[in-house]
């Protein structure tokens, strides 16, 4: 017959094994917050990377920030929180002479974290490919600001420098912080 | 004795061995993000470099090209900072040079980032019209459903009657007095000395020059005049104004300040005029300094002409290697300058179903119905958009053209050659020259285009009558021309002034005549069908009768008659051939990144 345990050494057995375990957890805990916080700010970087990039591309290339898209009656319009180029429109011999497509980035219409980037080809002569594509999926805010060659702030169509601040939110909600970045990109097109 | 059962030993183990993993994994997958992530913003760091490599072989390009007078042709690779870049030229035509450069990094031979900039360079002067319409402080006269489509810039004031319209923004700047409050300009084969800066001279770094002044009255300074000349192909540089420390700048108290447009000064003496992004506001007997700055260049750099009598008495000059260092030195010059002051109410004034499409910029607004923003000091009787009392007076813009450049423009004419005697029939061609006498051309014989070859020089006036087009060269491609008229030049009835037809390329005719002491018009165009660029630095533009032209720029401009301005974008970066010779510039809107 097999004698069972005395009241205390399973006590003193659960309180082992509840102390192990609650150690065993809380590592497994920490160390997937850890985990995420990680992945999220990675993720955060990646994205700003990215996006700030694209947008600085796209801006030194530009021969100017227009007021809208489209220049009559737009439906996107230049201004701290969107932002559209002027880019001479180009075909396979090189740039087209007094003729443009134009570059929007704006926040998306149905939802404020999602950033776009948009290209509107002129329709009769550029080759450039239209697109419409997500720069990112957790903008927390942007704000573009425009500067004349020496620095004053000025309208958006007489700018000659762009300058954007972009802050993405952390993936995860209340894991991990917001990320900000800042660029300043001169317009190597502008006529101004 | 207690027995446990086997079966059971070991469970805690297992679950440390699940956690250890469940960490492990997680470890590796953080690990995994970070080298992602430093992969990734390396990569972004090499592409920057690689643009900014690229950036810096066209750089290199243009001056190797101007070094060289247009002999060079390629750069295998330059090894720089973490990368290196090669560049190659093809040459469209003589005077065009498309520059294609590629920053690598590490290097071509094994490049793990490459990108490539490609841009055009052509010689001569650049001119960018940025408005349809600019004018002088002599300003603009609207009537009879003339209308500009575009936007205009006006020194003076504007008056808009009987159902004229202006689609675009306008602005208005704050009134310029006509005679400068202060100057100092040496006598000509007297007392003028050169000053050299932007270059060593004497073991002396020379990379700022000061000028200081007293104004009579307390206003606003709207623009500076100085008289300059240029060695090689300096860059543009900032005009400052600063208060006053002890008899030398404050570099602490930049109260204004405004761009020198490289392109207007030429190799021979000329006041440039440099006007303020925001005029500041002088007190009387207070001085004040004007400072230019510029960076070394030992072949390309500046010279101000200066009196070597110091015979300006409200100030002197000072030179420096540092505007910022505080040590000035003084060569006991005054250098040649000239101080126009402000202060004078400007206005856009309406009526009668006149409106404005975009803004309205002025001191003071009247009878005017403007979609976009009004923007005023003083407005009565405005419909707008928006309103905005209180916003200060637009700031004085300078024309594109200045006295160096068509005086440049006169001397090539010149050294082309002289013609003298009226010219008074058609002919094939009108070749680069100095023609002393008038060009007075009705259409009789003129069954074919007469082609111009520039810069054309006409002392006497130039008349055209009746279906006369002048038409620069084909040979010309993407670069203008221009015709240089003394006197009076009338275009009556289907007169076209034509580039080579090659999109971007214009012809544009220039009177020098001054309107200003009788009120006679520079250029006149009369009759329906007559097109071109026309501009008259300070003269009055009168154009009626249902013509339609692409860019008026003047001291004053008068439109009647549904006369209709249809500003061409592509005028923001004309490009004249026959500027200063052997200077390559890059032309604005060509720049592509790969």
């Amino acid at each position: 017959m097999t004698k069972g345990l005395t009241l205390l050494e399973v006590l003193v057995a659960s309180g082992i094994a509840t102390v192990v375990g609650i150690f065993l957890v809380s590592i497994l805990v920490n160390n997937s917050g850890v985990f995420y916080q990680q992945d999220s700010i990675v993720n955060s970087g990646l994205g700003l990377n990215d996006s700030l990039r694209r947008i600085d591309e796209n801006i030194r290339q530009a021969a100017t920030v227009a007021g809208g898209y489209p220049e009559i009656s737009p439906t996107y319009t230049s201004g701290p929180g969107a932002l559209v180029l002027k880019l001479p429109a180009i075909n396979e011999s090189g740039i087209i002479n007094n003729v443009y497509d134009y570059v929007v980035i704006a926040k998306d219409g149905n939802n404020p974290k999602i950033l776009r980037l948009q290209v509107f080809p002129d329709a009769s002569y550029s080759t450039r490919p239209a697109l419409n594509t997500v720069l990112t999926t957790i903008l927390q805010s942007i704000q573009f600001d425009y500067t004349d060659k020496n620095g004053n702030v000025v309208s958006p169509n007489i700018a000659t420098s762009v300058g954007v601040n972009m802050t993405l939110l952390s993936k995860t909600g209340s894991v991990g912080e917001a990320q900000s970045s800042s660029i300043i990109t001169s317009l190597r097109n502008t006529q101004q | 004795m207690k027995i446990i059962s086997s079966e059971n030993s070991g469970q805690a183990l297992v679950l440390a061995v699940i956690v250890v993993g469940l960490v492990l994994v997680n470890t590796l997958m953080v690990i995994g993000g970070s080298q992602l992530f430093f992969q990734n913003t390396t990569y972004i760091t090499q592409s920057t470099q690689a643009v900014n490599l690229a950036e810096a072989g066209v750089d290199k390009a243009l001056s190797s090209l101007n070094d060289t007078g247009g002999a060079y042709f390629e750069e295998k690779e330059t090894m720089i900072g973490p990368g290196s870049f090669a560049v190659t030229i093809t040459s469209p035509d003589p005077s065009t040079k498309i520059i294609e450069a590629t920053g690598y990094i590490p290097s071509k031979a094994n490049p793990k980032v490459k990108r490539t900039v490609k841009t055009t360079a052509s010689k001569g002067v650049g001119v960018s019209f940025n408005y349809g319409v600019q004018v002088g402080e002599g300003g603009i006269s609207m009537s009879e459903t003339s209308r500009i489509n575009g936007s205009v810039y006006s020194n003076g004031s504007i008056n808009l009657s009987n159902g004229a319209i202006i689609s675009g923004d306008v602005y208005v700047a704050g009134g310029t007095e006509a005679a400068a409050d202060q100057s100092s300009e040496c006598t000509l084969g007297g007392n003028c000395t050169d000053f050299i800066f932007g270059k060593n001279v004497g073991g002396n770094d020379r990379l700022a020059v000061a000028q200081s002044f007293k104004p009579s009255a307390q206003n606003y300074l709207n623009k500076i005049s100085l008289r300059l000349k240029k060695t090689g192909f300096p860059p543009d540089i900032p005009v400052r104004i600063l208060k006053d420390k002890n008899g030398q700048p404050d570099k602490t108290k930049v109260i204004a300040s405004g761009t020198l447009t490289a392109n207007l000064v030429t190799d021979q003496y000329g006041f440039v005029e440099v006007a303020f992004n925001s005029p500041p506001l002088l007190y009387p007997d207070e001085r004040y300094w004007v400072v230019l700055s510029t960076t070394l260049n030992p072949s390309n750099y500046w010279y101000w002409s200066a009196d070597s009598l110091q015979g300006y008495f409200n100030g002197l000059g000072l030179w420096s290697s540092d505007w910022q260092s505080g040590n000035w030195t003084d060569p006991n010059l005054d250098f040649d300058f000239m101080a126009y002051m402000g202060g004078e109410a400007t206005f856009i004034q309406g009526g009668n179903g006149s409106n404005i499409g975009g803004d309205a910029h002025a001191n003071t607004l009247q009878n005017l119905i403007i979609t976009g923003g009004a923007y005023y000091q003083t407005a009565s009787n405005v419909v707008a958009g928006s309103m905005h009392p209180g916003s200060p007076d637009p700031a004085s813009k300078v024309m594109p053209i200045s006295d160096s450049n068509i005086s440049d423009w006169k001397n090539i004419a010149a050294s082309a050659g002289t013609y003298t005697g009226d010219i008074t029939s058609c002919r094939p061609t009108l070749g680069p020259g100095k023609y002393v006498g008038n060009i007075n051309i009705d259409s009789n014989g003129c069954t074919q285009p007469i082609i111009i070859q520039d810069p054309v020089w006409v002392t006497g006036t130039l008349t055209l009558k009746n279906n006369v087009t002048l038409r620069l060269d084909p040979s010309y491609g993407a670069s203008s021309g221009v015709i240089l008229v003394d006197g009076v030049a009338d275009f009556d009835n289907n007169i076209k002034i034509q580039g080579s037809g090659t999109t971007g390329s214009i012809l544009m005719v220039v009177s020098t005549y001054d309107s200003r002491v009788n009120g006679i018009s520079a250029i006149k165009v009369e009759n329906g069908g007559n097109s071109g660029i026309l501009y008259a630095p300070f003269g009055v533009v009168k154009v009626e009768n249902n013509n339609r032209l692409s860019e008026l720029t003047a001291w004053r401009i008068e439109l009647a008659n549904g006369v209709v301005i249809d500003y061409d974008t592509g005028l923001a970066s004309s490009f004249f051939s026959s500027g200063s010779p052997g200077s390559f510039s890059l032309i604005k809107g060509t720049y592509q990144l790969k």
